[in-house]
């Protein structure tokens, strides 16, 4: 890659340590507004991440214009900014000495079948979920070039592309609002129909049932959860941020020194999967120019791996992570959701969490939003203004329940989740 | 002057086009426990162009600024345009069109530090801190500068340039109490450059000393008890309330698709004391947190009043919906980066202030919360809404008692804005608010306390 080549050459002049990474993307997006296609749009996007580190101090600009002379000013900038920099002995660059391209399965552009498939996908609402309202969605195909090089001669590319559907959606029916919901689902192929993939069968449906929704039958109780895939997402978003930088170098993380002890229910198991064929999305290498590998996170309950990278890395002690922590795969359990909702005495379906984020102790709160209702073993009715309260850490021990369904909405793989001891209240 | 080199491609527009050459740069570093884990410019700029066709758009942008890339994106836009004007056929009218010109900089006028001079007024900060406070688990500081340039042509005369930055710093403290560890934080600075807010470190050494108070007192807090509650929500909360639990309903797009406030307009949505205004760019003569003075299609904005006396007035809008609503544009289209889209975005939404003062308010009040701070929000289509909670105290016989633990309050906006009974004289813009709704855009966000009824999450 020729930018980055020169960006290498210019670099090795002026920094004693550097690397650069390139991502060059064209997007094509097609977008529904109020129910309506009313938005065709093109991106050519470019993003050069540079890092120079003079005397172990560091500094990292990046842009968006590959020309020779907005590069050579930013490598001066970069000099000057480094030079007055804090020095730090953790900064580094990668010496995993890989010279490596990726190439991903070749999905190609097809305008006109992107407009057939959102054509349809409205009118399959229309037809099958009347009182359904798309508010917001778009279609995207994205072709990315992804190039990282740095002064110790490693050198990866990765040229990946696929289609992104993103919607926000929620029902009217007269006076009646449902609550809105969303989803994303990436895919290499536009071969099924939209309808048909990740979870969006199952939300379009939920979400006109929770037209008329009512309070739990009590103040407050203390009872089961399940955690629906799209939502079980969020509360690993908030699990895996003890295992990132910010919170292991802080000092706030509570895994801290835990790897290869039991943390969490020996019913948990997750790993990443960056390069697998099990999704769409692949990440090959991170920003730290160190090749992403499949592993676990957790292993039955025990840390196996932090989600660190190459600075976080250094400056812990602790290990680089076998990636910074996309493409989560959650291993399926035992249970069916039918079996799981049958052994519920009382309890919560949770499909989608609007909570504030939890503190440090793992303490949340928040509301269960497009939610039912569960006792003696059976739906009851789709709930309104219900809080849930509990704690983050005490929720992934005490798993009673791994469903073998999973959806695979292309950037991961989660199935349902069971856990017990979470406080439901309503005003 | 770049406005001058858009204008050079005026007579490339055949049909409604906007032109749009944006300049975003950034600047971020983050201090944890004095360790500089991040210290990054970033910029990203670009051109654009937007093309209106009997009912939809098209739309193309590059970050390469040449002759050549500017008549491509005006070209591109345009076909795209047309190709979907093909496909759809829509056949609907045309477009708002008022031409003006404007030119408003915010850049600083004070000389410019280095990012060096950055970095030792950071340090200055955890320095104090660190020696002052040594039994904290952790001390962050992060400062984030963004300034936000714009150039905009149109095919109907508007031309303008403004330069809006904005400086915010972030405190972040972390305490362990009984192997628990508990965090506050507290932001300031708004609209202005870092040489507007951070000369002095040791203006800020109040801050550090309130916040550490925070932390302290949140680890010997008592948890909240579950359930519906009279409360006060403090001036720093009422703009969150405005903006998500009120504003985000009020978006002509969310409207139009169905929310909770089209079966509303002309009734009775909130008490007869709330009034909840959102600002262009000034409130009582003075500059508002995020100042819109042309929106992304050209539309000179004007402020719109979304509630007067409890009843719900008017919708914010965009030139498309505007003519759905067979209202005037109100200037509420506005785009993050040069490669998006103009959405209906909220400017500076606030509540209007009252005649009470915080101190009866809480008075007045046998048992319940007074609520401070907010780390994130979230509105529903159905007018429902959540705040997190970081900085909350309990109120026992009007008195105000021991803080609480981190919780999240919720309500549904149309119902709780009618229990509304009490609201303080004062007004406090909060500087820092984003707003994510496809893409991520600075807002102002104002109020006074209010004293009201809401569900408080808890054991």
């Amino acid at each position: 890659m020729e930018v980055l080549d020169r960006t290498m050459e210019l670099m090795k002049k002026n920094v004693h340590k550097g690397e650069a990474l390139l991502n060059q993307t064209v997007r094509q997006e097609m977008n529904i507004s109020c129910g309506e296609i009313s938005l065709l749009r093109t991106r050519e996007e470019y993003s050069l991440n540079m890092t120079g580190i003079i005397n172990q101090k560091k500094d990292s600009i990046q842009i968006n214009k590959i020309d020779e002379n907005s590069i050579i000013e930013a490598v001066e900038e970069l000099k000057k900014n480094a030079e007055d920099s804090q020095f730090d002995e953790a900064n580094d660059i990668s010496d995993q000495l890989i010279k490596r391209d990726f190439v991903d399965s070749k999905t190609e552009l097809d305008l006109y079948l992107m407009h057939r498939r959102l054509s349809d996908f409205l009118k399959k609402v229309e037809s099958d979920y009347p009182d359904l309202v798309i508010e917001e969605a778009f279609l995207e195909y994205i072709d990315n070039h992804k190039y990282y090089q740095n002064t110790n001669g490693v050198k990866l590319s990765a040229h990946t592309n696929n289609y992104l559907f993103n919607l926000m959606f929620f029902a009217k029916k007269g006076r009646e609002t449902s609550s809105f919901n969303y989803t994303e689902v990436i895919t290499n192929n536009l071969e099924k129909e939209l309808s048909e993939l990740g979870s969006l069968k199952y939300l379009l449906k939920e979400t006109v049932e929770q037209l008329s929704t009512r309070s739990i039958p009590v103040k407050k109780f203390t009872g089961a959860l399940i955690i629906t895939p799209d939502c079980l997402s969020d509360f690993l978003d908030y699990l895996l941020s003890h295992l990132r930088n910010y919170m292991l170098i802080s000092g706030t993380s509570k895994f801290s020194k835990k790897k290869n002890e039991k943390v969490l229910s020996e019913r948990f198991s997750l790993r990443v999967e960056p390069d697998s064929n099990l999704l769409a999305v692949k990440n090959y290498f991170a920003h730290d120019g160190i090749a992403n590998r499949n592993d676990y996170i957790f292993e039955k309950g025990i840390l196996r791996n932090y989600l660190l990278d190459l600075y976080g890395a250094k400056k812990t002690g602790f290990d680089r992570g076998p990636s910074i922590g996309q493409n989560l795969v959650v291993e399926s359990g035992n249970s069916s959701l039918d079996e799981m909702i049958k052994a519920t005495d009382k309890g919560i379906i949770l499909s989608r969490f609007s909570g504030g984020t939890p503190a440090p102790n793992g303490d949340f709160s928040g509301v269960a939003k497009n939610s039912f209702y569960v006792e003696n073993g059976e739906i009851q009715y789709p709930i309104s203004e219900t809080m849930l309260s509990g704690n983050l850490f005490e929720l992934f021990n005490n798993i009673t329940g791994i469903s073998k369904e999973r959806i695979n909405n292309g950037r991961s793989l989660l199935p349902y989740m069971m856990c017990n001891g979470i406080i439901v209240s309503s005003s | 002057m770049k406005l001058e080199y858009l204008k050079s491609f005026s007579n490339s527009f055949e049909e409604y086009t906007e032109l749009r050459l944006q300049e975003n740069k950034k600047v971020s570093l983050v201090l944890v426990n004095g360790n500089l884990v991040n210290n990054i410019r970033t910029t990203k700029g670009g051109i654009s162009a937007r093309v209106y066709k009997d009912g939809v758009f098209g739309f193309a942008s590059t970050p390469v600024i040449d002759e050549q890339s500017v008549k491509g994106v005006i070209s591109k836009a345009k076909e795209n345009a047309y190709i979907l004007d093909n496909i759809e056929k829509k056949a609907k009218g045309s477009l708002f069109e008022e031409g003006f010109e404007i030119i408003k900089d915010f850049s600083t006028k004070k000389n410019r530090v280095s990012r060096r001079d950055m970095l030792d007024y950071l340090q200055a900060l955890h320095s104090y801190t660190q020696e002052k406070y040594p039994d904290l688990v952790s001390n962050t500081f992060v400062l984030n500068n963004l300034d936000m340039e714009k150039n905009l042509l149109s095919s109907f005369g508007t031309s303008a340039y403004t330069m809006i930055p904005r400086s915010i710093l972030m405190l972040f403290f972390s305490y362990e109490k009984d192997g628990e560890i508990y965090e506050s934080f507290d932001t300031m600075g708004g609209l202005g450059q870092f040489e507007d807010f951070f000369n002095e470190p040791e203006k800020i050494y109040n801050k550090i000393e309130s916040l550490y108070k925070k932390v302290r007192e949140k680890s010997e807090g008592v948890y909240p008890e579950a359930g519906y509650h009279d409360v006060i929500l403090d001036s720093k909360l009422a703009g969150i309330l405005a903006h998500e639990a009120i504003g985000h309903t009020t978006e002509a797009d969310l409207v139009k698709s169905g929310s909770i406030a089209k079966d509303y307009l002309n009734e009775k949505v909130a008490s007869e004391i709330v009034s909840l205004v959102d600002f262009a760019h000034e409130y009582k003569g003075m500059t508002c947190p995020v100042p819109i003075f042309v929106d992304d299609e050209g539309t000179r904005p004007e402020d719109v009043v979304i509630i007067k006396d409890g009843i719900l007035k008017r919708y914010m809008n965009n030139k498309v919906f505007a003519n759905d609503f067979g209202d005037r544009p109100t200037g509420n289209a506005r785009a993050f980066d040069f490669s998006d889209e103009p959405l209906v975005r909220m400017r500076n939404t606030a509540i209007l202030p009252g005649n009470d003062k915080l101190e009866d308010m809480i008075s007045s009040i046998d048992k319940g919360y007074y609520l401070i701070d907010t780390n994130n929000g979230q509105a529903d289509s159905t007018s429902e809404f959540m705040f997190g909670i970081t900085c909350a105290y309990e109120i026992k016989d009007g008195k105000l008692g021991p803080a609480i633990k981190d919780t999240t309050i919720s309500g549904v906006a149309f119902d709780m804005l009618k229990t509304v009974s009490m609201i303080s004289d004062d007004m406090f813009w909060s500087n820092s608010g984003m707003c994510g709704k496809k893409q991520m855009i600075p807002v102002g966000m104002g109020g006074p306390a209010i004293k009201c009824k809401i569900n408080i999450g808890g054991k």
